[in-house]
């Protein structure tokens, strides 16, 4: 019986359907999520080359806070603007207990990879840790689906366990830059029994669900920057945040 | 893999065949075959099925080259087709797909009291097999033959299609067959289809029968050769195949005849299915119909199983299907043509619809899907097929079910069908009508030459890759990629233009191709000028006529539209016979024939389709010197004043002259003719030369040779009873390099007038 479930399986296997709206769909650019869906969608084309956020004035190279201040990463890169399908599919993937979508972002998230990171040679990936009680909570990191999806599709090594998050910090969506910044200070500690020196002169890549101001990569950064030799970060984010509407 | 997992076992697995057949029939060696199986395997590195996919290839090689171990081994047939007579013990078969092709099959178990296992004999049903039934074992003496194989450009294999078919050998019985034993009874599909044969000729006329007998069961034999005609010539040739237009009338007509409401729905599809298999078995289960059948059936059965077909999935599923049951098949037009009609019509008829209509869209969409292989396989293309599709489809949709339907009423009383029968032969009539009134829509049946194999692939690719390349996309890094696909694209389709104009060269070349048409002469010659001559046109016999199976396809392949001269050395079948089938099917602007007063029924007819066709007729003799460009041709014969009647001796002899080279041209004149020549002094040195009457004993005598004493000598002859060529000549010719068409096939020689080149179709 179980070698006949097989055959029916090979002969009618299952179709691919767009996991934000439910529907079959033909052909489509991003595995299941329908090219309807997609056009939803606002992707970022103009943007700052430093943190790769929507610039407000064509023919520049870096927005203003970019001009104002220095990071601990080298550069960041989102996929499409946080408004409209893209924010629903973000938020139900995270708050709505519908990880599987991270399946579709993670594509795209490795098509941009492949954009702009294919060339830089990045020697492991990380995801943005959630504090204990967050992750009990919710079931999953949202990050961390991504960054595997990633690692997977990019064949390149996954590091999960290099940071923590030891503070459940406010949702920072609510404040403004200068409290983010307080709010996050401390945060993130290295972990105590890992031995560092095998990342000294290394490329890492940070992946984080939105970029909104950077606090949260940037401090992330800074805090392995703080105990590791000559390392690169750049940071991958399916979405940024519209300048614009804000 | 996940979503199609056939699919991809498909292509391993037709890939494995098609890479076997490369490794057996071109000259290129296992070496590169194997680093591009190993280039494939680095860029597929990472999928997960490799291996399985690794193992179909491998089976796929496997199974393409155990058809040839069969087919070589010390127990196949072939052993013993050898043109001899051998004692054969077998059992009589037949091809349940064409019962009426006067074909009969003999599985032999013994030959010459050696076991045999694999192949088949194929044999005419003729007076000596008439009374003996199919599954019986029978003992007879037969002449076993190799098929012919291809023997000129543009030709037709016959030993490779009935190998495709497990045919190994053709015979003649040369005694009675005596029944030694019975093996088993038909199959009941063959009984059944042979009742429903008969049926159909009590209900319907003659004409119309055999018409009926092509549309409904695919058997062609039969079919007026004005309707076969018709249908290619304006693109609906499709219909003679059972296909998914077939299966999905038949499968319809089932649906909305079937009580619905009164047998649960599941026993109505459990008949659905046993009539759909039962049509496929009946029409002998070809690879378009396995397709079409199997692919309605595995879509009707889907909603039981709770699941959902995926046409790719289920057409590759087919695909293997007919690559298990007839693997040479995937070599033959029929599968070829019928697998990229119907992906043409799932790709491309949506994105066509965006342009056009919905009517247009998928009668274009199966124009674009099998044009470049009609082209590559017949040579020609008739564009009226985007029309003629049109309206043809939906009338074949009304003719084929109440076809059925005729039937099935018949099956109780032919009192019943009548008035369908009266339907379907006004329906026929008037099908007939159109198909003739869409030959006539210019430019008709345009003549292509043979195209490389390179660029019929590459049409594919365009033509497929096209709603891929044009598909919108919404991700900027895709567009950006889009923008490098389609420069990739264009440049494709530029080098596929390039390609197609630059055929035209000029050189000064005077060119001849002597044919192989059996035994019989036909040379086409092109002058410098590119003015084009031919030579006699071969024989026609009651089932082959030489002019158009072999003599036309070479001149579509060559991209001829028109021969400026058209010379009948005499009016003898093996000359003349297939000059009416070119009158009529080519444009001849002059036909050139002896001065002699012929009155046989060949040259009337002949010069009656001449002066219907508004070809001229010159009636030629020794006077005659003519020049064309930098070439001289120069009649040598007949006399002005005749010395006999005999139609070979009155052959018109002619010499071409150009630069250092000449070539003399005999027909089939004989001893006297050849004295008179040499007394005239009309016979000089030649290069070279067609040795008169197929090397008949009673021509080419020694003077006449060492009088023209040619560096090249052509034999033009096949299977005969004459004993041509004669060992006399053959003896005569010793220390004059020399050819036959028979040994050589089509033997063409090319010179600039000074140096000459020699290259003969068969290698060995």
């Amino acid at each position: 019986m179980k070698i006949w479930q097989k055959i029916i399986d090979w002969i009618y296997p299952e179709q691919p359907y767009c996991y934000y709206c439910g529907q079959d769909y033909f052909r489509s650019e991003v595995k299941h999520l329908c090219d309807n869906c997609l056009s939803g969608f606002k992707f970022n084309e103009s943007f700052c080359t430093k943190c790769g956020r929507e610039l407000l004035t064509n023919g520049e190279e870096l927005c203003a806070d970019c001009q104002a201040d220095k990071y601990y990463f080298k550069m960041a890169r989102s996929c499409f603007i946080y408004q409209g399908t893209a924010r629903q599919l973000l938020l139900r993937m995270k708050y709505l207990d519908q990880p599987e979508l991270a399946e579709p972002i993670g594509d795209l998230l490795y098509v941009y990879f492949c954009e702009n990171y294919n060339n830089l040679s990045i020697d492991y990936i990380m995801p943005v840790p959630l504090h204990v009680e967050r992750l009990s909570m919710r079931g999953y990191n949202q990050s961390l689906l991504l960054a595997e999806i990633l690692a997977k599709k990019t064949g390149i090594k996954l590091v999960n366990d290099l940071l923590f998050r030891d503070k459940n910090t406010l949702p920072l969506f609510s404040l403004s830059k200068e409290a983010r910044q307080s709010e996050l200070d401390g945060v993130f500690r290295m972990s105590m029994h890992k031995n560092y020196q095998m990342y000294d002169n290394t490329n890492i890549l940070i992946v984080d669900d939105i970029y909104t101001t950077g606090s949260t990569v940037n401090e992330v950064s800074k805090v392995l920057q703080a105990n590791i030799n000559d390392l690169s970060i750049y940071i991958l984010t399916p979405a940024t945040v519209s300048l614009i509407a804000n | 893999m996940k979503y199609r997992p056939f699919l991809y076992i498909s292509f391993a697995f037709g890939l494995g065949m098609i890479v076997a057949n490369l490794v057996r029939k071109t000259e290129m060696s296992l070496v590169i075959i194997l680093f591009m199986i190993a280039l494939l395997w680095v860029i597929f590195t990472d999928h997960k099925c490799k291996y399985l996919l690794l193992i179909c290839f491998l089976i796929g090689t496997v199974w393409y080259n155990y058809q040839y171990f069969k087919y070589e081994s010390n127990l196949s047939v072939l052993v013993f087709a050898d043109g001899q007579n051998h004692l054969v013990k077998g059992v009589l078969k037949e091809n349940s797909a064409n019962l009426l092709d006067n074909q009969i099959y003999l599985k032999p178990f013994n030959i010459d009291g050696k076991k045999i296992k694999y192949g088949f004999i194929s044999l005419p049903v003729n007076n000596e097999f008439q009374s003996y039934e199919v599954g019986n074992i029978i003992q007879t003496n037969i002449k076993i033959f190799l098929p012919d194989e291809q023997a000129n450009p543009g030709g037709f294999s016959q030993r490779d299609y009935l190998f495709r078919h497990n045919v190994y050998a053709t015979a003649w019985p040369t005694s009675e067959a005596e029944i030694i034993g019975f093996k088993q009874r038909n199959l009941p599909s063959i009984i059944i289809k042979k009742r429903l044969v008969k049926l159909l000729k009590k209900i319907y006329q003659p004409r119309e029968e055999k018409i009926m007998l092509a549309l409904l069961f695919a058997e062609r034999s039969n079919l007026p050769s004005d309707w076969e005609e018709g249908l290619r010539a304006s693109g609906a040739s499709h219909l003679l195949a059972i296909s998914g237009l077939h299966i999905g009338f038949l499968i319809a007509l089932l649906v909305y005849l079937l009580p619905g409401k009164l047998l649960p729905v599941k026993i109505a599809y459990l008949l659905i299915t046993i009539f759909t298999i039962f049509y496929m078995i009946i029409t002998g289960l070809r690879s378009s119909v396995v397709r079409a059948g199997l692919l309605a059936l595995l879509f009707i059965w889907a909603p039981f199983l709770k699941r959902k077909g995926d046409f790719l999935n289920l057409l590759a599923i087919t695909f293997i299907l007919n690559l298990i049951i007839q693997p040479l098949q995937l070599f033959s037009i029929g599968l070829q043509l019928s697998y990229l009609l119907v992906l043409a019509l799932y790709f491309l008829t949506k994105p066509l619809q965006k342009y056009t209509n919905k009517i247009l869209a998928p009668s274009l969409a199966a124009q674009l899907g099998s044009f470049p292989l009609v082209i590559y396989y017949f040579y020609t293309y008739a564009p009226v097929g985007l029309i003629t599709n049109i309206w043809v489809i939906p009338l074949a949709g009304i003719i084929i079910p109440l076809g059925l339907i005729s039937i099935i009423l018949a099956l109780f009383h032919p009192a019943l069908a009548v008035l369908a029968v009266k339907l379907v032969e006004i329906l026929l009539d008037l099908m007939g009508k159109g198909v003739v009134l869409m030959t006539k829509i210019p430019p008709g049946e345009m003549i292509i030459s043979a195209k490389p194999i390179w660029i019929i692939v590459l049409i594919y690719i365009i033509i497929f890759s096209t709603p891929y390349i044009f598909r919108p996309r919404l991700i900027p890094f895709h567009i950006k990629k889009q923008k490098v696909a389609k420069l990739i694209y264009f440049s494709m389709l530029l080098i596929l233009l390039l390609s197609l104009l630059s055929t035209r060269q000029t050189d000064n070349l005077l060119k001849f191709v002597f044919l192989s048409v059996g035994q019989g002469d036909s040379i086409f010659i092109e002058l410098p000028n590119k003015e084009r001559i031919l030579v006699d046109c071969g024989a026609k016999s009651e089932n082959f006529d030489q002019g158009k199976s072999t003599i036309l396809p070479f001149l579509k392949q060559a991209g001829i539209r028109e021969l400026d001269y058209l010379v009948i050395s005499h009016f003898d079948n093996d000359h003349a016979g297939g000059a009416i089938a070119l009158l009529e099917n080519i444009r001849v602007k002059r036909l050139l024939v002896p001065a002699i007063k012929d009155q046989s029924e060949l040259a009337k007819a002949t010069i009656s389709t001449a002066h219907r066709k508004e070809t001229t007729v010159h009636f030629l003799n020794e006077k005659y010197d003519f020049n064309r460009g930098e070439v001289n041709i120069n009649f040598l014969h007949p006399p002005q004043k005749l010395i006999t009647l005999d139609r070979n001796e009155n052959s018109l002899v002619f010499q071409l002259n150009y630069h250092n080279f000449s070539a003399l041209f005999t027909g089939d004149l004989g001893k006297n003719g050849e004295k008179y020549l040499l007394n005239m002094k009309k016979i000089n040195e030649t290069n070279l030369l067609k040795i008169a009457h197929h090397g008949s004993k009673n021509s080419s005598c020694s003077e006449f040779l060492r009088a023209v004493s040619p560096q090249i000598a052509v034999i033009s002859v096949g299977y005969n009873n004459f004993g041509h060529p004669a060992k006399e000549v053959l003896e005569r010719l010793q220390g004059i390099k020399y050819w036959r068409t028979d040994l050589s096939g089509a033997i063409t020689i090319k010179t600039d007038g000074y140096r000459v080149k020699l290259a003969t179709y068969k290698k060995k």
